[in-house]
This record gives C-alpha cells, sequence and structure tokens, in this order.
C-alpha cells in the first residue's frame, strides 16, 4: 500500500466508503431500472471509478467549484447532492436537481459548487478555466477542479485551457479519469502518449499521475495539487489511471467494447472491494457494521427511486422557462 | 452634438462600464491596442490573449458564471468557429440545462466584414447562425450612438450576448452624447418617417436603406425605415404597427437568402400581420455563396442600394389586394 492509511482518520475513511457505496450502487439502480423498461434513456456509469472523486473533492470547500464532464454521478455525489434530486433527474421529473430540463449528463447543483456536467468532450475544460480566473481576479483563494477523460486531451479545447491557465497562473486543477478508453477506442489508438500528464510539459505546467482505484491515493496526490493552487501556485494536469468496469452508458442499446481479460484484470482492483478489504483488515470496520452500512445505502437509494418515481413530470409549458435571466 | 467613430463609442461604452462596474473586465486577441484601456484599467482587466477562441470563449462563460462580467472582443467571427462550441453548447445553454440555477453575464463582440474585399475565409456575416440558438441575445448596432448605448446595456444584462460589430458600421461616426445612456433590448427604432412602405433593415443595410428612402422621397415615395436594433428579443409590436401603417414589407438583412433573418422576418409579419398587407413581402439578403474577392463578384451578392430600390418599387406596382 503505497499510503498509509493511518494519515486519515477512520471517520474520514468510512465517509469515503459511505459515498463509494452511494455512488455504486446508484449506477446499479439505475442500470436495474433501465433494463426494466423504465422511462430512464441514457446514464454513464462511474462504476470501477470511484475513487476518483470521492478522493478529489474531500478536500474541497465552499466557494470553489467543479465543472463535471457526462460521467457526472460520482462528482455530484462526492459534493454531497441529494440523490432524491439526481434520481428524480434521470426520469426528468419535476423533482430532478434541474427539474428535469439537465437529465443525467447536465445535473447541476451551484449551491453546493456544482456546474452543470458538460455533454461536449473536453468542453469542461474552458469554462473551469474562467472559473479559475475569476478566483484570481477576485483575490481568492477558491480553486477550480475540472474532470474529464483521456479522451478529452486530444481536442483543441483541452489545449487552449492548459495554455491560458498556465500562461496566467490560475488556480485549476485539471483532473484527468484515464479509464484507457475514449467511448470504444483505446488509449493507444488515439494518444500518441501514455501518461496523458505528459502533455502538461508543453505548456510548463506542473504534472502529476497517480493510481485512481485506491482512495488514499487519490485523496494524497488531489491534496498536494490543490494546496499548490490555493497558494497560488498555479495549475496542475493530475492523471489518475482508472478503468470503468461498466459499459460506456447504460441505454437501451448498450455495447460491450473491452476486452474481458482487461476487464477482469481491473474488477480485481476495483476501488470499493479495495477499500472495504483494507478497512476490514485494519480492524476498523466489523463485517456485520459493513453489512449495515450497505443495507443503508441500499435504503437511500430505493428512497430515491420512490421519490423519483412519486415526483409528477414538468408541465409541458415549463419548456420555456429558465432559458433567460 | 460632438461626433466621433464607432470604434470610440465603443471604447467609451467599454470604458464606461468598466469604471461602474469592478467585475466587468474585457479580453481577447489585440486588446491591449490601442493602450487606452489598458492605461486605465491595466492589464488584469483588459487581457490579451492568445489565439484560442475555444479557450477564451469559455474561459469567459466560466468566468460569467461564477460573478465577473466578460467582454470577449472576437476580432474576426470567422475564426470564432473554432471556438463555436463553447457559444452554442455552454454559454446558451447551461442556465437552461441547470434548471435556472445560474446567469452567465458576457458580451461577446464578433467582428465581421462583409463588402470589405476580404475574401471568402474573412468575410461572412453569421447572424442567422446566432439567431437560430435560443438562450443567446443578439444585438445589431447600425450607428455609432446605438453601439455605445446598446453595449452599456449587453454588458449590464445578466444573459450571454452576441453583439454584431460590423465592419461597414465600424468605419462610420455619428453623434453620441458623452452621457451615460443605455438603450433597451426589443425597441426598435424608426429611422425614417413614410406611409408608402416599410422597409426594416439590419446593421450597414439600414444607412443604404435611409439613402435609398431618401432618393424615393424626391419621386413622391414616402419608405418608413425600421431598425430593430436588436434581434433576440425582437420588437415585434413595433414593426407590424409599421407595417400596418404602411401596407407593404422590404426586408433587408445581410445574411443569406436561405433560411436567413430577412426569411424569419418576413414569416413573422406573413403569419402576424398578413391583414396589413397590400402586396407579397420582399426580402433583399446576400446571395447563396461564399464572398468572392473581386470588387463586382462581391458586390453583385450583397444588398446593394439597386436591390433595394427595385424591391421597393415591385411591392408599389404590384396591384393591391
Amino acid at each position: 500500500m503505497k499510503v498509509a492509511m493511518s494519515s486519515l482518520s477512520r471517520g474520514k475513511l468510512l465517509e469515503f466508503y459511505r459515498q463509494m457505496l452511494l455512488m455504486r450502487r446508484f449506477d446499479e439502480k439505475a442500470g436495474e431500472l433501465i433494463a426494466e423498461g423504465e422511462p430512464i434513456y441514457e446514464t454513464h456509469p462511474v462504476m470501477g471509478q470511484e475513487a476518483v472523486p470521492v478522493g478529489v473533492c474531500a478536500h474541497l470547500e465552499k466557494g470553489d467549484y467543479i465543472v463535471p464532464n457526462y460521467r457526472n454521478h460520482g462528482h455530484c455525489i462526492a459534493m454531497g447532492m441529494d440523490v432524491n434530486g439526481m434520481m428524480a433527474e434521470l426520469y426528468g421529473k419535476s423533482g430532478g436537481v434541474c427539474k428535469g430540463k439537465g437529465g443525467p449528463m447536465h445535473m447541476a447543483d451551484m449551491s453546493r459548487g456544482v456546474l452543470p456536467g458538460i455533454g461536449i468532450v473536453g468542453g469542461t475544460i474552458p469554462p473551469a478555466v474562467g472559473v479559475a480566473l475569476a478566483a484570481k481576479m477576485k483575490k481568492t483563494d477558491r480553486v477550480s477542479v475540472c474532470f474529464f477523460g483521456d479522451g478529452a486531451t486530444s481536442i483543441g479545447a483541452f489545449h487552449e485551457g492548459l495554455n491560458l491557465a498556465s500562461l496566467w497562473s490560475l488556480p485549476v486543477i485539471f483532473v484527468c479519469e484515464n479509464n484507457q478508453y475514449a467511448s470504444r477506442d483505446p488509449l493507444e489508438l488515439t494518444s500518441p502518449v501514455k501518461d496523458v500528464a505528459t502533455r502538461a510539459t508543453a505548456y510548463a505546467m506542473r504534472k502529476r499521475t497517480a493510481g485512481g482505484n485506491d482512495v488514499s491515493e487519490v485523496y494524497k496526490a488531489a491534496g498536494e495539487s490543490i494546496r499548490d493552487a490555493r497558494k497560488g501556485k498555479g495549475p496542475t494536469l493530475l492523471e489518475f489511471k482508472t478503468f470503468l468496469t461498466a459499459p460506456h452508458s447504460l441505454n437501451p442499446v448498450m455495447y460491450e467494447n473491452v476486452p474481458k481479460a482487461e476487464l477482469e484484470k481491473w474488477k480485481k482492483k476495483d476501488p470499493v472491494q479495495l477499500l472495504r478489504g483494507r478497512l476490514v483488515k485494519a480492524n476498523l470496520l466489523t463485517r456485520q457494521a459493513d453489512r449495515q452500512l450497505i443495507a443503508e445505502v441500499a435504503n437511500q437509494i430505493e428512497d430515491a427511486y420512490t421519490f423519483a418515481r412519486e415526483s409528477p413530470y414538468p408541465s409541458p409549458k415549463e419548456v420555456l422557462e429558465d432559458l433567460y435571466a | 452634438m460632438r461626433e466621433i467613430s464607432y470604434n470610440d463609442a465603443v471604447n467609451e461604452a467599454l470604458s464606461e462600464e468598466m469604471s461602474r462596474d469592478d467585475a466587468v473586465f474585457l479580453m481577447g486577441e489585440g486588446v491591449h491596442s490601442p493602450a487606452a484601456l489598458v492605461d486605465r484599467f491595466g492589464t488584469e482587466r483588459v487581457r490579451t490573449t492568445p489565439i484560442s477562441e475555444n479557450g477564451f470563449g469559455g474561459t469567459a462563460v466560466g468566468a460569467a458564471i461564477v460573478g465577473l462580467r466578460p467582454v470577449v472582443e472576437f476580432r474576426n467571427a470567422a475564426f470564432l468557429l473554432s471556438g463555436f462550441d463553447q457559444i452554442v453548447s455552454n454559454a446558451a445553454k447551461l442556465r437552461y440545462m441547470s434548471g435556472g440555477q445560474l446567469t452567465i453575464p458576457v458580451v461577446f463582440m464578433l467582428s465581421f466584414s462583409s463588402g470589405l474585399r476580404r475574401g471568402a475565409q474573412h468575410s461572412f456575416n453569421p447572424l442567422s447562425w446566432f439567431a437560430n440558438c435560443p438562450g443567446l441575445k443578439i444585438v445589431v448596432p447600425s450607428t455609432p450612438y446605438n453601439a455605445k448605448g446598446l453595449l452599456k446595456t449587453a454588458i449590464r444584462d445578466n444573459n450571454p450576448v452576441v453583439y454584431m460589430r460590423q465592419g461597414m458600421v465600424a468605419t462610420t461616426r455619428g453623434e453620441v452624447p458623452k452621457k451615460d445612456y443605455t438603450i433597451p433590448f426589443g425597441s426598435a427604432e424608426i429611422r425614417r418617417e413614410g406611409v408608402d412602405v416599410t422597409i426594416l433593415a439590419t446593421l450597414n443595410s439600414v444607412s443604404m436603406s435611409l439613402a435609398v428612402a431618401e432618393k424615393l422621397a424626391k419621386q413622391g415615395i414616402s419608405a418608413e425605415v425600421v431598425d430593430p436594433r436588436s434581434l433576440v428579443p425582437l420588437d415585434k409590436k413595433k414593426i407590424l404597427s409599421s407595417v400596418e401603417k404602411t401596407g407593404r414589407l422590404v426586408v433587408v438583412d445581410e445574411s443569406y437568402e436561405t433560411a436567413g433573418l430577412a426569411s424569419a422576418l418576413a414569416a413573422i409579419v406573413a403569419e402576424e400581420g398578413f391583414q396589413y398587407l397590400k402586396c407579397p413581402i420582399k426580402r433583399v439578403s446576400t446571395l447563396d455563396v461564399p464572398f468572392p474577392y473581386s470588387p463586382p463578384l462581391e458586390d453583385y451578392m450583397l444588398p446593394t442600394p439597386e436591390k433595394i430600390t427595385k424591391a421597393v418599387r415591385e411591392t408599389l406596382n404590384t396591384k393591391s389586394r
């Protein structure tokens, strides 16, 4: 184990574990509902990648913002968003976090510092730079965290955004959740560099590559980058190696694209199992407490499902609302 | 009243708004020149960017969401195409898809050329593209006076505003008050009163239409010239009441003929003011080809005084219904 778990309190580790269980159960439930033919039209699961949003967002404070991409449910839960509102948003209901206007990809909660998930690959990067520019111009120590996958590192927005952030030394952390596939295309077919953090060199930017399945490792790496940004030391390109153990998106026409052996290899490094094993081994979690926590999380998601089902659809005329301020 | 250039009117509006509100700042390629704004506000607030329209366009969106009021200058709207995504997918949509949780007070100031012999890739009028993008407001200043007043309103508005800075208009001079004034969006201006025909014109087509109306007046034709000043929101009421008075409409706009702005304006009047019309509506738009370099070719494709005159005469020669 690279990072001593003792550097994190038991309470913090259990909270991380709870959040990861919640993300996992949220995704599982969404998948079950879609398979049952419920009117949820698509979600992008975060299964296998839960440690990254948990370990990164744990460092954020009031006034900090994240700009998530469309694989955003982990980011939302890590920022403390209400799972009832999230589940209702999957259905496009009035009780959804965006009143049904956003849907699975675009959930937002500005009161918690969560900008809408952005569905265009790389589209998160320039706005995150702008959020950081505002923090700097207002002379605060607030930071902006941008999430994207390895697929975003070849698009112009990525390079333009990193260039500006470094040029102006802005407090932004570019978090690449490198799950090694851009939709169905493996990284080696789309990128000349294996460690995407290498790209930072071209922009004279600090870079860091770390494992993305061990939440302690994520927490440590993110902590250093976020502290640097708060101290005015500028941006970091922070790459976490991880793997999506579910399809790119869950929808009625799902496809499988990942070689089975590779998938099985990564499933053995599942972030939830990894943390559970360590907590149990270190006597921080009893088997009984674990079962109880899993049951609590399952109940919370069932409640969210009930809330979503019972929430009414918006009235059609609401389509014209919320466009202009 | 003093006369100043269009560009001075724009800079005066920027300077006044930046003094009034610390959240306002300017960014874009080459904004350090002329130096007056930099001298007054410093390079933090007059921020020169690398050539990266997607990068700085999107940066402005992010900064606006968390409380700043950026004015982004695109030196040539044709270069903006690589940054189009940030305006269309983010500026125009983020508020809506969040269910109204945020505001994006940003001004995209788009310089664009037509009729200036700049060839196909540096000339075009992107107006109708933005008009097809709900979530944006669009202003079309046709004079230095409107340029200052509309820019100040745009900066104070809490929505993304596309400010169309047309090359032909930007070379003009006109009367501009020194005082602080704003022009509300959605208030069309009757630039010339008339009773026989309404000419609804945008941007440089306004001055062209005024010159045509002046000539026609000598021949006993009384044309009313209406400048909408903002397209989103649109002052339908003033447009319809002008058509109610004259019974005839010629729409002059420099976007392309097919699915262009003149079509959209004509459709509104056809749907909501058909009862006022004595004859079919005429459109004067830009012909559907890329911009050629050669002067006679470019002139042939754009709205001209001759084309406007011909359209007006056709409406008058059509037998009244």
